[in-house]
């Protein structure tokens, strides 16, 4: 168990900069999640802290070894992969015993860390199996045995659910869950999936085109985003963003012919400036406040709520959360938020507090 | 239909080609000489194993066969070892490192054998190695390396990377990583390719008629004793043919069955 520093790490494949001066601090015993679009260089950085990518400046610190120079063998981290990675012609309790054997355990030691780690992931029946043999829930879980056994300073997983269902995908999140609050171990976590990010992270790294964007808490990258990259990233449906104009020396926007109240913020904007109003579709269905006539499209109905997808007036695209009324293709609702609710961006996407 | 129809007498025509020598050299190995040359051919004819006896008494074919055996096996598997360390990591490199790399084993396999032959014919007379079976075991060990790498390669591209770094993470050094995971993933391959250079090694004549002694003679060099001045004893050649041909279709048998099964199954998605 460990902290892990990452130290303004660059890497390049030629004229690609896929890791751009990247620095993260993971406290001892947290879980991290490293997410952003498919090549962001989140699992490029996953590799490099593994030792599997070298990288081209910059430095990777686990608990107090700079660990930048040495071969993956002696950075003593453990790692789950997207694809399991077991070893084909090895049964189960032989993959599990690898790092063991590796490691000069002797037969003895090894044999009863293996049957440990079956019993706690539930996988006592499948230890003389190959892995051709198991199906895709139960391969993940000998790849995390095989992690666990080892009882090493950092662990990395690597989108480990991403080749299973949408139901094994949700059951494997929640024990991945509860094997971190169980044994407490530093955890860093790739993946392109926000609801993976959301429930499993103390931390989130968003990363795009090898750059951090924003590090915080889940809920602080939810409802305080730093930009509109994150504010469109994170949540589902996405953040509406729409075009606004500064007016009345920047106390207020306008949008369309809405008027909506920004003089809560700090930063004074001027008149005439350019700014995207960004608003959650959860933030219009407010009992009152500023008003939006939405022309409806499509109404998605998840039970419990609805989502409205529909044009403003302006010919922006909107999508708005409905509790109680579900309207139809045709008709045009009113909706309503808090000005105190929005985010304000400016041209380059950049956050205006 | 008329097509599938050709398609079907077109490979019978093939199949006769190929197998009809073949035929006629185990046929004639058990005629008695005038039947061998019974102009029309005889058909039917009552087998005799004259021609067995005749193979069997000749000493020298007898020690052929033992050193084609000890050259073809030792010399494949020093081969195959020393072949898949290389196209293992090969197989890990770069793909431009790689490339440049490959031409060069490709070039190897290009050359034709004289060009090595040659000087080694020369080598070994200096230095008194002509009669000697390491001579043989080294010159086909490295006429078959190029042949070995390559197809070696193709065997270990086809097992996942992150096999490798999961081994590299798991704290195996690189030659475990090769030893534990991709030899054993690679098995069939490995298996094939030990059996093709066999094939090519027990049937080679070019490279052992230059290279061999009186005590080194494989079957290729030794079964041309069966054409004397005194006449050819095709009866005596075909049977010591049909002797050679057998281990080698015993394995061509086996090879099939180890190139087609895929190893790598169920280590990733699927």
């Amino acid at each position: 168990m460990a902290k892990l520093s990452i130290r303004s790490v660059s890497k390049s494949y030629g004229a690609v900069r896929v890791l751009n001066d990247v620095s993260v601090e993971v406290e001892e015993g947290s879980f991290v999640v490293l997410l952003g679009p498919s090549g962001c260089g989140k699992s490029t950085l996953l590799h490099a802290i593994a030792g599997l990518n070298p990288i081209d400046s910059g430095a990777i610190v686990i608990g107090e070894r700079n660990v930048t120079n040495l071969p993956a063998r002696e950075r003593d981290v453990a790692m789950v992969f997207q694809s399991y990675a077991l070893y084909p012609t090895m049964s189960v309790a032989e993959n599990i015993a690898f790092p063991l054997k590796m490691r000069g355990f002797d037969r003895k030691t090894s044999t009863d860390k293996v049957e440990a780690v079956a019993r706690l992931l539930q996988i006592e029946p499948l230890l003389g199996r190959r892995p051709r043999e198991l199906s895709g829930g139960q391969r993940q879980r000998v790849a995390i045995g095989r992690a666990l056994v080892r009882d090493p300073r950092l662990f990395l997983f690597d989108e480990p659910l991403s080749n299973l269902d949408a139901a094994l995908r949700t059951e494997l999140r929640a024990e991945i869950k509860r094997l971190h609050q169980s044994i407490r171990k530093t955890m860093v976590y790739v993946t392109h999936d926000q609801t993976e990010a959301l429930t499993l992270a103390d931390k989130i790294v968003v990363l795009k085109a090898g750059k951090i964007e924003q590090i915080g808490t889940p809920l602080s990258l939810y409802d305080d985003p730093d930009n509109a990259f994150v504010a469109g990233f994170i949540g589902s449906p996405r953040m509406n963003f729409l075009r606004a104009s500064v007016v009345d020396s920047g106390k207020a926007v306008t949008v369309g012919d809405a008027r909506v109240d920004i003089s809560h913020l700090a930063t004074r904007l001027e008149n005439g400036q350019d700014v995207m109003l960004g608003i959650r579709p959860e933030h219009l269905d407010e009992k009152q406040g500023v008003e939006l006539a939405l022309a409806v499209d499509v109404t998605e109905r998840l039970g419990s709520t609805a989502y409205v997808h529909g044009v403003l007036p302006s010919g922006e695209t909107v999508v708005a959360e409905r509790r109680e009324d579900q309207p139809r293709f045709g008709e045009t609702i009113t909706l309503r938020f808090v000005p105190g609710r929005t985010c304000v961006f400016d041209a380059q996407g950049a956050r205006i507090r | 239909m008329a097509r599938r129809a050709l398609f079907y007498v077109g490979l019978l025509l093939l199949l006769l080609a190929v197998l009809f020598p073949l035929y006629w050299v185990v046929v004639t190995s058990f005629k008695t000489t005038r039947d061998a040359f019974a102009i029309p051919p005889v058909w039917l004819f009552s087998p005799t194993l004259e021609n067995y006896r005749t193979v069997f008494a000749n000493r020298g074919f007898l020690s052929a066969f033992a050193n084609s055996f000890i050259i073809s096996i030792l010399s494949s598997a020093l081969a195959v070892a020393i072949g898949s360390i290389a196209a293992y990591g090969l197989a890990q490199q770069p793909a431009a490192l790689r490339r440049s790399k490959e031409k060069f084993i490709l070039s190897l396999r290009i050359a034709p054998a004289l060009l090595f032959v040659i000087p080694m014919y020369y080598l070994a007379t200096r230095i008194g190695a002509l009669n000697q079976h390491w001579l043989l075991i080294a010159a086909y060990a490295f006429v078959n390396v190029p042949f070995a790498i390559s197809l070696l390669i193709t065997f270990f591209d086809d097992i996942p990377k992150e096999l490798r770094d999961a081994a590299r993470v798991d704290g195996a050094r690189e030659f475990s990583v090769f030893w534990h995971v991709y030899l054993p993933a690679a098995r069939g391959g490995i298996v094939a390719t030990l059996i093709l250079c066999v094939l090519f090694t027990w049937n080679e004549f070019f490279v052992a008629l230059v290279l061999t002694g009186r005590n080194t003679q494989t079957l290729p060099v030794s079964i041309t004793s069966f054409l004397t001045f005194q006449g050819i004893q095709w009866g005596a050649l075909t049977a010591a043919a049909t002797l050679i041909m057998l281990p080698m279709i015993v394995l061509g048998v086996l090879v099939q069955g180890q190139i087609v099964r895929g190893m790598t199954l169920g280590s990733v998605k699927g």
